[in-house]
């Protein structure tokens, strides 16, 4: 046993919080609005393409590259939550596809471009229901003359209105499959930046595609559907977990800083139990979030098969937790957060995406009894 | 980062469920109910190895290491071990034997720590008072040197094993003037004249535990019974904190999982509507909350008993954190686990009434939860860093 991680890896995550930190600072794009949008998430995958980041996770299984990249992501988010789900469930995610499932031919056209940060990635999942395990797939590819005729909506494509590469999960040959499609294909339309509650630095769209032609080379499966959806939901689950630790860190930071320093009274508000004790049951629930999702990723590293519970139970917890530390954070901060642009409001509104997106707090919790009711006692 | 635990140390976790679900089991039940203490079963642990599983061998002990011991804890939990007896169990090896050990001289280990181990005396460590729980600085209990002896006046309260223990580690003032640094620990034998213990306190939960009132009216103990120096008390009840976050802690973390499977079971089998319950989704949410809190409360309490381990002093937010979040966090899915079962889960027999009865010591004992928060904000505003 052992609950640090080594020398190395804190020079890392500390660099990438430096580097993304300055990032914010510089570029602000949880306030951006228009074509920044795009051009900070461009600009970011630049810069981290020039640190481990971009590949962490991508080297056939490295040791430790789950949890490595739990806690990666926990940094970048708490500097920008929309940026880090931006590039993690778009554009690593297409990557890790790529590499799992891709042929070889697949990942040399593709993974360099996207791990130098040259090209954005969506992952379009979605259907007219948000989650996919209750219904099959609408999206279709049709074989027609050598060639893979898709038709299909998809709904919330994180990064849908700025991405070059979409794989769209659809069904092929009555299985799955995932259509690799580029922006300029005829017949994709990806719709326009929808507006959301949260993660207002990231975008995301409808997708339609109407008779996209894909060559057969430009398809990842078929395979069973229920590996794919597995595979896909793990990834963007723990995504969603680093995510939430993110919003805690900098909702209680947030509220902590200000406790200490905001008077009234004559003290510090942090001098009443009030609010010494909510800032005491963040810290405990950020903490407990922060353990169980470390041991969830690292599960995943050392035990895949049984880590999927683990980062339900994480998903669930983290998710909801955020939501609360969030809560607490933004009565702590009175007036001053419910003015927008703080790190607490922000944080509230996406930790309402974190329980929806993946695989939801309801379907998770489903997966959890389902272990526990299935262990052999 | 790591959270494996070793193949000796899951071992070592299933011969103690199988022992425990084999020899103790069976009458937690009956002495929950009559509220009695089962002696049978504490001689067994001992027997078995587990009073003094953190103790050198020199004196009888396993030489476990920490991790080792917080599983037993967890696994007796686990198999369905009352919070009574693993209460007990607490009080007596890591509350007064610990502290013997890592204080006490070479004639008091070599006197005391064999029987305690073994399990032929009880121990038990008295720091509460009627007038002085959250605020132990403020004991009033007094110890006053003369000659060769220390004369101790006061009363203690809530004292597990108070009216069974051969040995009790006493806290008094030896200087009442310097609050805290005026404290000052003592080794107190049952029959000594001028200490008496009063009649078992009734209580929600921790039945089978016997909790007292102890009294101490002029009594005299020889000067040898003093615990380390005079006025390091405060700090030697402080380092027992590090045992009651973890080692205590982690019977009320297997308990939940026990009741998690049971829960489980009944789920499966109890027949509603014409489908097993098990097939409702709102039962199945109530499952998945419970495991999440086994789950993440295993992780913090894991955590104090890893640090511990590498010789590290207490991380005294993150202990804190772990009992908040045992004490507090535990509540919703044990109500849960208990309404799962429905009218059965009020009747004493599934248990998991007593599950949550017992659990319900955790935001109180050892300090409470908002005691957990004192110390958790406290230690907050004074971090000039960041959070990590
Ligand atoms: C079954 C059982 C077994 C026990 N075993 C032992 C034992 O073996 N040895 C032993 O020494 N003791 C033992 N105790 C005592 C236990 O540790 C104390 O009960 C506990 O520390 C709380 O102290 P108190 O009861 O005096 O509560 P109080 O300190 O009077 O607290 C009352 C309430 O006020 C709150 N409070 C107190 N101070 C503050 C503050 N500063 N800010 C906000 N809220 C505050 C508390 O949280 C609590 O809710 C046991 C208790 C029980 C119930």
């Amino acid at each position: 046993m052992n609950y640090e991680f080594d020398a190395e890896a804190k020079r890392f995550f500390d660099a990438l919080s430096q580097m993304v930190h300055d990032f914010s600072l510089e570029r602000e794009p949880e306030r951006a609005l228009g074509p920044a949008l795009e051009a900070n998430l461009r600009d970011l995958l630049e810069r981290l393409a020039r640190t481990p980041y971009l590949a962490l996770g991508l080297d056939g299984g490295a040791a430790g590259a789950a949890l490595r990249a739990m806690r990666a992501g926990e940094v970048f988010a708490t500097h920008t939550p929309s940026l880090f789900l931006a590039v993690e469930t778009g554009t690593r995610r297409v990557a890790k596809l790529l590499e799992a499932f891709g042929t070889e031919g697949q990942r040399s056209a593709w993974l360099p471009r996207l791990l130098e940060g040259k090209r954005v990635g969506a992952v379009a999942l979605s259907e007219g229901a948000m989650n996919m395990e209750n219904d099959e797939f609408e999206t279709e590819g049709r074989r027609e003359k050598g060639r893979i005729v898709v038709h299909g909506i998809k709904h919330f494509v994180v990064n849908g209105p700025v991405a070059d590469l979409f794989a769209v999960a659809g069904r092929l040959d009555g299985r799955a499959a995932v259509f690799l499609l580029e922006r300029d294909t005829p017949g994709l339309v990806a719709g326009e930046r929808v507006e959301t509650l949260g993660c207002d630095g990231m975008t995301c769209s409808m997708l339609e595609l109407n008779g996209c032609v894909v060559e057969p080379d430009g398809v990842i499966g078929p395979m069973e559907r229920q590996r794919l959806l597995d595979t896909l939901l793990r990834w963007e689950d723990l995504a969603l977990v680093a995510a939430s630790l993110g919003l805690m860190h900098a909702a209680l930071e947030t509220a902590r800083t200000f406790a200490n320093l905001h008077m009234t009274g004559g003290k510090p508000l942090v001098a009443y139990q009030e609010v010494a004790f909510k800032l005491a049951e963040m810290l405990a629930g950020y903490q407990a979030a922060q353990l169980l999702a470390y041991r969830a990723a690292w599960t995943v590293d050392v035990s895949p098969r049984q880590a999927g519970v683990l980062v339900s139970c994480a998903k669930v917890f983290c998710g909801e937790t955020a939501e609360q530390v969030a809560s607490s954070a933004l009565q702590v901060l009175s007036g001053d957060g419910y003015v927008s642009g703080n790190p607490a409001e922000r944080a509230y509104r996406a930790a309402r995406y974190i329980q929806i997106a993946g695989r939801s707090s309801e379907l998770s919790r489903m997966k959890i009894a389902g272990d526990v009711l299935g262990r052999r006692r | 980062m790591d959270f494996a635990f070793t193949r000796e140390q899951t071992m070592f976790k299933k011969e103690v469920l199988r022992f425990a679900r084999k020899e103790i089991v069976p009458r937690c039940r009956e002495h929950d109910l009559k509220e009695t203490f089962d002696f049978e079963s504490f001689r067994a642990l001992g027997e078995f190895g587990l009073l003094g599983l953190h103790l050198p061998e020199a004196y009888g002990g396993g030489g476990a290491d920490v991790i080792t011991t917080v599983l037993a804890g967890e696994a007796l939990g686990e198999a369905g071990v009352d919070g009574g007896l693993t209460l007990s169990y607490g009080a007596h090896a890591f509350l007064c034997a610990d502290t013997i050990y890592v204080h006490g001289t070479a004639a008091q280990r070599e006197k005391y720590l064999p029987k305690l181990i073994s399990g032929e005396w009880i121990g038990a460590m008295a720091l509460s008072e009627p007038d002085a729980g959250s605020d132990v600085a403020s004991l009033s209990t007094t110890a006053e040197r003369k000659g060769e002896t220390y004369v101790l006046n006061g009363t203690k309260m809530w004292i597990t094993n108070g009216p069974i223990a051969d040995v009790v580690v006493v806290y008094a003032k030896t200087a009442p003037e310097l609050r805290h640094a005026g404290i000052s620990a003592f080794i107190v034998e049952q029959g000594t004249p001028g200490f008496s213990a009063g009649p078992p306190l009734v209580k929600l939960g921790v039945r089978s535990s016997q909790t007292s009132e102890l009294v101490f009216r002029n009594c005299e103990i020889p000067a040898d019974n003093l615990l380390g120096a005079e006025g390091q008390g405060f700090l030697m009840a402080l380092q027992t904190v590090e045992w009651d976050r973890c080692a205590l802690l982690a019977p009320i973390v297997g308990g939940a999982e026990y009741a998690l499977q049971k829960s489980a079971r009944y789920a499966k089998g109890r027949v509603q509507f014409g489908r097993p319950i098990a097939e409702f989704q709102a039962i199945k949410h109530k499952l998945a909350d419970l495991r999440m809190f086994v789950e993440t409360a295993r992780t913090l309490v894991y955590r104090i008993a890893w640090c511990k381990d590498q010789g590290r002093p207490l991380n005294h937010l993150e202990a804190a954190v772990a009992k908040l979040f045992v004490g507090d966090w535990s509540l919703k899915p044990l109500h849960d686990a208990m309404v799962l079962h429905g009218g059965y889960g009020f009747i004493h027999e599934f248990d998991v009434e007593r599950i949550f009865r017992d659990s319900r010591l955790a935001p109180i004992g050892g300090g409470t939860s908002e005691i957990q928060k004192k110390i958790i904000s406290k230690l907050m505003s004074s971090q000039a860093g960041t959070i990590r």
